[in-house]
Order: C-alpha cells, then structure tokens, then sequence
C-alpha cells in the first residue's frame, strides 16, 4: 500500500516562470501559499544534485494535494521554441491526479492565464477546464489563490484577500531593510531563503 | 499536531502559550515574549513551535534549508519591525487633527500648531 507522503495535504505545487519578469507574480504567490498555512513547493527547491530534473518534479507533483499552474508565459523564447516547461508539469499533475494512487485523486489544481480564452488557442485539450486569469497583476493573483484555496481545502480561516495583499505589500516594503540585517540582497534570495523570511515575519508580525 | 507542539495563541488582547493536549495557558503581553518563551519550552523539551495569527489561523513554517539559520531572521524581523511601528508612531503623531475649543466667548481658540509638542527624535 502505498502511503500518503508526509505534509500531503498541505502540499502546494507551484508550477511557474522564474524570470525576472513574472518574479513579482511568483513572489506574491508563495506569499499568499504561506499565510494561507500550506507549503509552496517548486522546481526551485534544493534537492540531490544527481536527481535528474525531472524526478525531481515528479517527486514534488506527486507530494503535493494542490498544484497552480500559471500557463501565461508560454511564448517563443530566446531559443526560437515556445517554453514547454509549464504545460508540460501541468501534464503531468493532470495525469497523475487520473492516474496515481488513491490519494492522488484528492489532488485540486488551478489553471491561471494572463488573459481569458487566450489558451483555447493553443492548448484545446483543456476545453472545459476552469482557467482564472490574473492580468500580471499581483492583487489579482493573490486574491484567485486565495479563493481558489479557500474553497479547495474547505478552510474558513484563510483571511481574506484584499488582507493578504496588504500584509503582502508591508512584507515587500520591509524586506530590503529586512535583507539587510541579515546580510543578503534582496533581490537575490534563494526561494528557502524567501520562505524562511516569510515564514517568520507571519509568526512576528500578526501582533 | 504532534504531541507537546507549543503553540502561541491569541488571548484576548494579549498572547498565551498552550502546550498540545495541555489545558494550561501562560498568558504573555506581548506575542513577542509569547514566542520567546514558547521556543524556550520547545527547546527543552524537543517539540515544535507553532505560532498562530490574530484570528486563530495557523501559517506555513518553513522546514526547508536556508542559508540562514532561524535565530538571525527573527532578530533581522524584529529589527526592521520596529523600525516600522517606530515610523508609523512617529507619523500617527503628526497627523493628528487639533480640535478647536471655544473660549467660552462663542469663538475657538486657535488649535497649536502640528510641531508644538513633537517628541526629539531618538539618537540611536
């Protein structure tokens, strides 16, 4: 039998660009993940250096209940060739929630796009999914993962999200004086770094 | 929950700590000292801390590895919390609206201007 992995439904698979540019989209995201009380987890996380990359996905997709999916950035890239990344563990989180072991089928996952009905464009396989859409706008997306995890979970204790947003924008306000003392850059926090910081601020700063 | 996790809970308006599966509440005034002395407890016992928010909700804390051990990011948070409260304290006084009073003569007195009264800044 195969048992359920530790902090499963907890569990929130962020699958997402790491650009410069969709990096206030990202952070705002794991922000929204943490105060909510679930763990953020992505490809970002450190892990055995001989893993392949793609075990390492796998591994995390199949650990996690809930899996955001943000397919807004899909274009052609330097290299001429659209970014497969995102569709592609998007896939895989769909296959294995139909697929897997029983406690995968419990898995929820949000579909988010920049803009409505671009994606039946390109990806029509996805007709019928409910896709939200954040218009690259930070409150926007808190205020989608928020519901989304709200109702998903069944938890009534998630504050609201105009809240988050606010205590979202303190933290980003605090957190190059914040980096600071500790002798970081803001700008280069590795995301168990960004997590930790989060995680404590929450603890000391809800007073 | 795991058994002897501590947690810091709101209490009225101040903060106390409960031990898992425990009826006894140490109330603090402050969530700060809540946490200093519930970390203190779940260090000697070898349990886990679990800080709770204004309404009960609980966070993700992180378990990941960072660069950074736990110590030096809750005095860097409380540092540069301070320095906020201290700004927002600061900038609460200087918005205050003065209310006229009548001089008894059916006319108000002129209320004191904002920097009557405004506090030196504190050398540091």
């Amino acid at each position: 039998m195969t048992r359920v992995p530790r902090g499963f439904g907890q569990n929130v698979f962020l699958n997402c660009p790491f650009d410069r540019d969709y990096k206030p989209l990202f952070e705002a995201a794991v922000f929204t993940i943490q105060i909510a009380g679930f763990k953020p987890r992505c490809a970002l996380e450190a892990s055995n250096a001989s893993q392949a990359r793609i075990e390492k996905i796998i591994d995390i997709i199949s650990g996690c209940r809930f899996g955001i999916h943000d397919i807004s950035r899909t274009e052609l890239g330097p290299t001429k060739l659209p970014r497969f990344n995102m569709p592609f563990e998007l896939g895989l989180d769909l296959g294995c929630s139909r697929w897997g072991v029983k406690h995968l089928a419990e898995k929820r996952l949000l579909i988010l796009d920049r803009s409505l009905r671009r994606f039946h464009r390109s990806i029509s396989d996805l007709a019928g999914q409910d896709i939200v859409h954040h218009a690259n706008n930070p409150r926007r997306l808190v205020r989608q993962i928020r519901d989304w995890l709200s109702t998903e979970a069944s938890r009534s204790s998630i504050p609201g999200g105009t809240y988050i947003y606010e205590r979202y924008c303190l933290f980003r306000k605090s957190l190059p004086r914040l980096s600071r003392e500790m002798k970081l850059s803001h700008r280069q926090l590795t995301f168990a770094d960004y997590s930790a910081v989060i995680g404590i601020w929450l603890e000391e700063s809800e007073s | 929950m795991n058994a002897g996790t501590q947690h810091v809970v709101p209490h009225g308006d101040q903060w106390a700590v409960k031990g898992e599966g425990s009826r006894r509440l140490t109330v603090f005034p402050t969530k700060r000292e809540a946490i200093d002395a519930a970390r203190q407890i779940a260090a000697e016992k070898g349990t886990n801390l679990l800080v709770h928010g204004k309404m009960g909700q609980t966070f993700y804390r992180s378990d990941v590895l960072s660069s950074v051990d736990e110590e030096t990011i809750r005095q860097a948070v409380r540092k540069t919390l301070d320095v906020i409260a201290e700004k927002k304290a600061t900038a609460d006084q200087h918005e205050e609206i003065p209310v006229a009073v009548s001089n008894g003569k059916g006319r108000p007195i002129p209320s004191p201007s904002p920097a009557a009264g405004r506090p030196e800044a504190v050398r540091k």
